[in-house]
């Protein structure tokens, strides 16, 4: 078979596998560098989540309604509205 | 061509014998990295491994619990726990001292127990400090310490919720409260994986996920924070002002059965439990049972009004102000004459009540109050949570009859009361009280006819006006009605003398009630004791400030048309 007596035939081979490995280690390498920046990613996400918690608990204590209550009384001089001062609007006919 | 035979020969010689070592050792090679021969394999395998392969744990939160807004109640935060292996540890008395004051120890303490531990490999130096701190104790760059990182639980409504959330332990295992009860639902459990890392400790590999990490699910809590917070501040001032020992306030949801809020005092700090009492933790209004006194007597009279033997405007002699049933006087501050039974819930009457009891069967009111929930559990799921007491006999003499009718003999928790109160101010519906974010309306249970419940609310309405036995009770903008109470303490020898717990329980609005409310104060010590005084003005604050905040219309407001207000100076900000 002048198939098997091509002389090209094994260089062409060679060249060939030669091409498949350095695309399987391309890849691996690539899979690897992606897979590393997805798990900076999710680390970054529970410390958001870590710093979404903390913000939480800052929010509550800043606005815990007995400094809501000081703030509003002393500071700002707020009282709740008195029987006269409110007027109830009926809407609609 | 001998010498080059000659030499020929001795190469060849030389040559095998070079090759053949080079044999041997590949050989060796082989039986070492491929055949395993005497373990050089899996001591090679693993020697690797030991190096790149690291099981990680994937840590899981506790799980939040918020108010039915959304408001965090209780959240896991991470903090970081400082360990050292003393038998790595390097560290000069000067760092040590500086560790010391860092974190507020005695440097004595730690030194010493530095050295009882300093031929183990694990002491614990402080948990749970917070991330920056322990920032500041790395800086010290001692070695042989290390940091781990772990959860801590924080209440950000601090006292305000105490009793009803409970706490954690330093493991955050729920010890008291929704903690310990939903412990499993709030609890993550942690995953662990193994993994494959490069020599920056950079994970670049996953091989298998031997466990899942399941994060805690939330809670949703029935309390509406600002409720709460309002009726924690009420409750802890009348409970300071009178000198109380104790008190507990319950708001229900009349049309959800929700509480909306339930308070205690004495109260603890949960973020910092140094100082705690055990006395405060108890979730009053759930493990703390009370004779009901005088607020059970609309119950009474309507399971009279059911019975057929009364109505409303019956009239009822009181005459001459006392009654003796047994060898029992019971008596009325003032002899009220011929009353009806309406003006008996107005002046909250013993001797018209006894009568009203006496004209009834055995069974009529003691079945009356087992159809409001008395003496059974309301199924919260809240530990520690009691059913009181209510007796059950085949015959009842005539003073157990009486006594029953105005709350004696018969014990309540807070929150069975307002379930109660609910009932009456729902139309004779029981709803199922809940502690959680109910997403739609329980089914309810018909246990009275509308027309009987009705009838006694408006014989609450008439107590909180001008004659009534709590006028403090009314507010500027919505009408309310309800009933005080005002009955000896029970303590382990019975009935304790000039101790008492002061009572009310009420709804407004009154004309179609949103909300029912129970006051409970502990053994007020200054002169007024009474419900009317004690309890009443509580509740008139809690009330009329949780409906301005549910945005309940005012009824006792004028109504204006929307001109009217053009011409008014009110300022409506938009």
């Amino acid at each position: 078979m002048n198939f098997l007596e091509n002389k090209k035939l094994p260089w062409v081979l060679w060249l060939a596998i030669s091409a498949t490995c350095f695309a399987v280690i391309l890849t691996s390498y690539n899979a690897r560098q992606r897979f590393i920046e997805w798990q900076f990613l999710l680390s970054d996400a529970q410390a958001f989540e870590v710093e979404w918690g903390q913000l939480l608990l800052e929010k509550s204590t800043m606005a815990s309604y007995s400094r809501l209550e000081q703030i509003a009384a002393d500071k700002l001089n707020m009282t709740a509205p008195s029987k006269q001062q409110i007027v109830v609007v009926k809407v609609g006919y | 061509m001998l010498a080059s035979l000659k030499f020929h020969w001795r190469f060849a010689v030389v040559a095998a014998f070079l090759m053949l070592l080079f044999a041997v050792l590949v050989i060796r090679m082989m039986l070492i990295q491929v055949v395993d021969i005497d373990g050089g394999l899996s001591f090679l395998q693993g020697q690797g491994k030991a190096r790149t392969v690291r099981m990680e744990t994937i840590p899981a939160n506790r799980g939040m619990i918020t108010d039915r807004n959304g408001q965090p109640l209780a959240v896991s935060t991470p903090v970081v726990t400082i360990w050292a292996n003393p038998k790595k540890m390097q560290a000069s008395p000067e760092q040590i001292r500086q560790l010391a004051k860092l974190l507020e120890q005695p440097y004595q303490r730690l030194h010493k127990k530095l050295q009882r531990y300093k031929n183990k490999q694990f002491v614990y130096i402080q948990r749970k400090i917070s991330p920056a701190l322990a920032e500041a104790v790395f800086a010290l760059k001692i070695s042989g310490i290390y940091g781990r990182e772990e959860y801590r639980r924080f209440y950000p409504a601090g006292e305000v919720t105490s009793q009803l959330l409970g706490f954690t332990n330093v493991d955050n295992v729920g010890q008291e409260g929704f903690e310990l009860a939903y412990d499993s639902w709030l609890q993550g459990s942690d995953g662990s994986r193994k993994v494959v890392k490069d020599l920056f400790h950079r994970t670049i590999k996953v091989i298998n996920h031997i466990e899942e990490a399941k994060p805690g699910n939330d809670l949703v809590l029935s309390i509406d924070l600002r409720l709460q917070y309002l009726a924690y501040k009420e409750l802890k001032s009348v409970v300071k002002h009178h000198r109380a020992d104790g008190g507990t306030a319950v708001i229900l949801d009349v049309h959800s059965g929700e509480v909306l809020a339930m308070v205690n005092q004495p109260s603890f700090n949960p973020n910092d439990r140094r100082n705690m009492e055990i006395a405060s933790v108890r979730n009053r209004a759930l493990t703390d049972v009370f004779e009901p006194g005088s607020t059970v007597k609309p119950i009474a009279v309507m399971a009279a009004l059911e019975s057929g033997k009364v109505h409303a405007h019956s009239k009822i002699d009181t005459r001459p102000g006392y009654v003796k049933v047994g060898r029992k006087t019971l008596l009325d501050p003032v002899n009220y004459g011929v009353i009806d039974v309406t003006k008996v819930i107005t002046k909250s009457s013993q001797v018209g009540m006894t009568k009203i009891a006496l004209s009834l069967d055995q069974e009529t009111i003691p079945g009356m109050y087992m159809r409001m929930g008395f003496g059974q559990y309301l199924q919260t799921g809240f530990p520690g949570e009691r059913t009181g007491r209510l007796p059950e006999r085949t015959k009842w003499r005539p003073i157990e009859r009486a006594t029953l009718a105005f709350g004696n003999g018969v014990s309540v928790t807070a929150l069975q009361l307002a379930q109660a109160y609910a009932i009456m101010a729902n139309h004779g519906e029981k709803i199922p009280v809940s502690l959680l974010l109910q997403d739609e309306i329980p089914a309810s249970e018909k246990v009275v006819d509308a027309q009987y419940a009705d009838a006694v609310l408006e014989m609450l309405k008439t107590v909180v006006k001008p004659g009534g036995t709590a006028k403090k009770a009314q507010t500027e903008s919505y009408s309310v009605a309800g009933k005080t109470g005002t009955s000896h303490k029970v303590g382990r020898r019975g009935y304790e003398d000039g101790k008492y717990l002061s009572l009310f329980a009420g709804m407004a609005p009154a004309d179609n009630p949103r909300l029912v409310a129970v006051i409970v104060v502990d053994d007020p010590k200054g002169k007024e004791y009474y419900g009317g005084e004690v309890a009443a003005p509580v509740f008139s604050k809690i009330m009329s400030g949780s409906l301005r905040m549910l945005n309940v219309v005012p009824d006792k407001l004028t109504t204006n048309s929307p001109s009217a207000v053009s011409r008014s100076n009110y300022v409506a900000g938009r």
